[in-house]
């Protein structure tokens, strides 16, 4: 039940997983506070659910926190981000901006917004995700870069080989 | 910047593609070099800077009658955004796997 699949449509990026869950459960994980909050921020981060208005025009502001010391610098660091629901269709289908923000969930107005689109259909056995994420434009994937969110290019061409022959 | 991106992964999807960015990352190369040092024929080299250079990931100057090679950096740029974001969202369905085990357990029991 482990598939993933992902490909780039355009601006887009599309990922595909199926779980051994029933699809009611695959969407409360992410549309309860407290689930989200136990699986959400990467390992050895901390995520809080500032607010969370689960409705067309609502806003989801949290907070990660690294909380692992291995992690050097990292440690201890705060992100934000805030998220506007834009459409929801409840066990189906949930469509959202994410954007970098501040504590006070203050949009920074200079760093791109995505829009994410996530799918949850029934499949036998379980619940098959599918995620689109996409960038309002190329400029923007240039800032992601600039701003330094994402490591270079440098050392990463075997993995790159491994994500184009998916 | 390239708008769609599948011809630049598409470029990539090339083992000796791969190795012709690998070393246009160290220096501007005439295609008679890189050629020698793949160990291609320069035609098959040719074809393959061709397909480079449609993704826009690397420009060309001509200088005496040879054709030189360099690495558009910048063009990589979209790569690094969504490597990183794949990587991103991979780790994350990891642990949303491991979440909904867990729930079930304690949903059965």
């Amino acid at each position: 039940m482990e598939t993933l699949k992902s490909y780039v449509e355009g601006n887009t990026l599309v990922v595909e997983r199926s779980f051994n869950a029933p699809r009611a459960l695959v969407f409360e994980a992410f549309s309860t506070p407290a689930h989200l909050e136990a699986w959400w921020g990467p390992a050895g981060w901390k995520t809080e659910v500032r607010t969370f208005e689960f409705e067309p025009g609502g806003t989801w502001h949290y907070c990660m926190t690294c909380v692992d010391k291995e992690q050097g610098d990292y440690y201890g660091m705060e992100s934000w981000g805030k998220s506007t629901f834009l459409e929801i269709d409840p066990h189906r289908k949930i469509v959202y901006t994410d954007a970098f923000s501040d504590a006070d969930g203050h949009v920074n107005p200079e760093l791109p917004v995505m829009t994410i689109t996530n799918e949850f259909v029934d499949i036998p056995n379980g619940t098959l995700f599918i995620s689109r994420s996409e960038f309002t434009d190329a400029e923007s994937l240039q800032q992601v870069v600039d701003m330094g969110a994402v490591e270079g290019f440098a050392s990463q061409l075997e993995r790159l080989d491994a994500i184009v022959s998916r | 910047m390239e708008e769609n991106l599948s011809p630049l992964f598409h470029a990539l999807a090339d083992p000796n593609r791969l190795r012709i960015i690998e070393l246009l990352r160290q220096e501007d190369l005439t295609v008679g070099a890189i050629a020698e040092r793949l160990d291609i024929s320069q035609p098959q080299t040719s074809k393959q800077l061709r397909v480079l250079y449609d993704a826009g990931l690397v420009s060309v100057t001509i200088e005496a009658n040879r054709r030189r090679y360099a690495l558009n950096r910048h063009a990589l740029a979209p790569l690094d955004v969504w490597r990183s974001r794949l990587e991103a969202e991979t780790a994350r369905l990891d642990r949303l796997e491991e979440f909904l085990k867990h729930s079930k357990r304690e949903g059965t029991s």
